[in-house]
């Protein structure tokens, strides 16, 4: 009897267990797994009622296409571009925001919602909005050549230039990104007791010292976190790229994303884009893994 | 859990999963099934179609058809995903473009040997041609479209001219005219992969040599047009960013007052009438602006039956129904679209006006008499969108001043013989 109620015990979480581990495996490890496996084979679309019939074992050689691909490689850097420009500006900017709108007076939770407007507004939304802000003859170029006359001459074709195209569209996104990260931020700020500045205070420290001292060590675990996110949405970045660029002009903006999305629902290579899919998952894999080993590091010290 | 034993339940799982993806569903009174699916016609057409499908299953007792409209920008994606998940609708609208590319890959039913000769030969041979890829019928045409030029008349008058010019080349020479009036003359659609193809076409120069294995483009012939095409752009009489300008912009440009002509489908003049009421009054239309070949292209939009589709019959014949003459008029006589039927085509709907004829009807006259001598511009070919990207390349180079016209054409050919080379 004593047998059958340990036995019965022991098996008690796992049944609690079951329904979710049955809803993860279905909808997120097997799709997973089905991605790793197809990035070894070549995939004939619909070609045979059996469906396994249309994989064919390839082995490595996606992954040694990949290798040789001066498309990938464009996109691959690309990418570094992209995360280089936009993850500095995503930590540091939302932070000064939160600490502006972190004070204790009336109407500031205007300001808050301000900020945060452009985070709710669908990205085809902001897209089309900055399309007509970035044409030759929208806003921005009014504004810059306004302001910097001796610099732009003439009306810059902001999208449609590849020197240009990238930082435009890097632009949009910390645009995007701002009020989300700042909501974070704000959070943390708010946990930091009061008595700590007031200790400052009376040590004599000034507004400028009293945040580099006191508010920026003790926001470095959010700061963390804002890195690793901002990092991993800055890969997988796709969105913005198709509503303003479809990755032009000559692949200037084709990300890994992007060009993962090319390669799977254009030109119909099912198998090479998850192969691509797969780099991007090391990629990101391997930003995040060393980004929380400093952040906790510097949190420690 | 030995290795083995995890071998065995992934390898298991895995199979469960393909298996049940596979399964057919019966319609539920155990009759046959057809899924059709349609794009963006609901709800303006859910009358016509409900009609022509209720006639259908009075014809074919024991089908039951399933209608399922999908949005236009989604049904390439899920079409994809649908044929590659296993569970592919049994009829499918799509255009011939991306219905090349899902052939390429064995997706699409063979229909030449099961579709009788004479339904083929009811529909315009051109529209045929764009539904066969490497001598298999792909698909059935359904309806069609030709371009018109829809133009402001204010600007032309503002310009100085008094009729609109009838080529491409003509209207560009007029563009500092169009300037004076602040405007440019038109904004061609080469943000779209395939335009910069068809307008070669419309020169009459030819892009594949006859055994399809080579570029054929780069002769003085084809330097001459993409050195028109992008000399727009170095001498400044089109802005870069008309480049990469989608049909949704340039439409939109057009409503703005910002270009004089808009080269489109009678169907957008709709589009003009409900966003710009007060241009729409200015407006008036004129036959295709054409190359230096006389040429009319035409568009042609698909029926298409997955090769894993689990009632390939019924769906043939509901493709067939739906696209015989009969149903082809009668959706014609609801929007500014053309058939693919040649008995349809021939009806008097497209042929008189009156003297009252609004700027619509007389737009699908144009059309419709455009159809007689129309031709498929760019036919399907292998590799399409990695070629269209090359050429669109070559075209951006040359039109940024990275490179000169006649070397980046050059440069286009040999991508695209390599391209080819490329089983």
């Amino acid at each position: 009897m004593s047998t059958r109620t340990s036995s019965r015990a022991k098996l008690t979480p796992f049944l609690f267990l079951a329904p979710a581990g049955l809803i993860l495996g279905v909808f997120w490890f097997l799709p997973a797994l089905m991605a790793v496996l197809t990035s070894f084979t070549h995939v004939s679309l619909g070609s045979s009622t059996d469906l396994l019939s249309q994989f064919r074992w390839i082995g490595l050689d996606n992954y040694l296409a990949l290798a040789r691909d001066p498309l990938f490689l464009k996109a691959f850097v690309n990418s570094w571009i992209y995360l280089l420009g936009v993850v500095p500006p995503l930590v540091v900017l939302p932070l000064l925001l939160a600490i502006l709108v972190n004070v204790p007076m009336r109407g500031i939770g205007f300001f808050r919602a301000a900020y945060y407007l452009p985070v709710v507004i669908p990205i085809v939304v902001v897209g089309l909005t900055w399309k007509w802000l970035y044409a030759e003859n929208g806003l921005v170029n009014y504004v810059a050549e306004a302001l910097f006359p001796w610099l732009l001459q003439h009306p810059v074709p902001w999208l449609s230039l590849p020197e240009t195209a990238l930082g435009a569209v890097m632009a949009v996104t910390i645009w995007k990104g701002l009020g989300y990260y700042m909501v974070i931020y704000l959070a943390g700020l708010q946990g930091i007791p009061r008595d700590i500045y007031e200790s400052a205070d009376l040590d004599g420290a000034g507004r400028f010292q009293r945040h580099l001292y006191l508010t920026l060590p003790l926001m470095l675990p959010q700061m963390g976190l804002v890195g690793i996110i901002s990092c991993i949405n800055a890969l997988k970045v796709f969105a913005e790229i198709w509503v303003l660029t479809k990755g032009g002009p000559l692949d200037s903006t084709t990300t890994m994303v992007y060009y993962l999305y090319q390669q799977a629902f254009e030109n119909l290579n099912m198998g090479y884009a998850s192969a691509i899919g797969m780099a991007l998952f090391a990629m990101t894999l391997a930003l995040s893994m060393l980004n929380k080993y400093y952040t906790e590091r510097f949190s420690l010290n | 859990m030995s290795r083995t034993r995890i071998a065995a339940t992934l390898a298991l799982t895995l199979s469960l999963s393909f298996s049940l993806s596979a399964c057919s569903k019966p319609a539920s009174d155990g009759g046959r099934k057809v899924e059709f699916w349609t794009m963006a016609l609901k709800p303006t057409f859910t009358g016509y179609l409900e009609g022509v499908i209720a006639d259908f299953e009075q014809q074919n007792p024991g089908v039951k058809v399933e209608w399922v409209d999908v949005p236009g920008n989604a049904i390439e994606d899920k079409t994809l995903s649908s044929v590659s998940g296993g569970t592919p609708p049994d009829l499918v609208n799509l255009n011939p473009d991306f219905a090349q590319r899902l052939a390429s890959k064995g997706a699409l039913l063979d229909l030449s040997k099961q579709v009788p000769k004479d339904v083929q030969r009811s529909y315009f041979p051109y529209a045929i041609d764009a539904s066969t890829v490497d001598g298999k019928l792909i698909g059935l045409p359904w309806y069609l479209s030709t371009q018109v030029a829809i133009y402001n008349k204010d600007l032309l008058a503002k310009a100085g001219l008094k009729t609109l010019p009838g080529t491409y080349r003509a209207l560009a020479e007029q563009a500092p005219a169009f300037k004076a009036a602040g405007a440019l003359p038109f904004i061609p659609n080469l943000g779209d992969g395939n335009r910069i193809l068809e307008l070669f076409a419309l020169d009459g120069v030819p892009l594949l040599s006859a055994d399809k294995k080579h570029a054929a483009f780069d002769t003085p012939e084809g330097r001459d047009t993409f050195a028109f095409w992008t000399g727009l752009f170095t001498r400044g009489t089109l802005p870069k960013e008309a480049l990469s300008l989608d049909n949704r912009e340039i439409v939109d440009r057009f409503q703005s007052g910002q270009s004089a002509v808009l080269p489109a489908g009678p169907q957008f003049l709709k589009q003009v009438r409900e966003n710009a009421p007060q241009l729409y009054e200015k407006v008036d239309v004129a036959p295709q602006l054409a190359g230096k070949s006389g040429k009319v292209g035409v568009g042609v939009m698909n029926l298409v039956v997955p090769t894993t589709s689990r009632n390939q019959e019924d769906a043939i014949a509901l493709a067939t129904h739906v696209t015989n003459a009969a149903n082809q008029l009668a959706f014609c006589k609801l929007a500014a679209i053309l058939p693919s039927s040649r008995e349809a085509a021939d009806d008097p709907f497209f042929t008189p006006l009156g003297a009252t004829a609004s700027v619509e009807d007389r737009a699908r006259k144009i059309a419709a008499e455009q159809l007689k001598r129309a031709e498929l511009l760019v036919p399907p070919m292998p590799h399409q969108s990695e070629l269209k990207k090359a050429m669109n390349d070559a075209l951006q180079r040359a039109a940024l001043g990275q490179l000169g016209s006649d070397e980046a054409l050059k440069q286009a050919a040999a991508e695209w013989d390599r391209i080819l080379a490329t089983p």
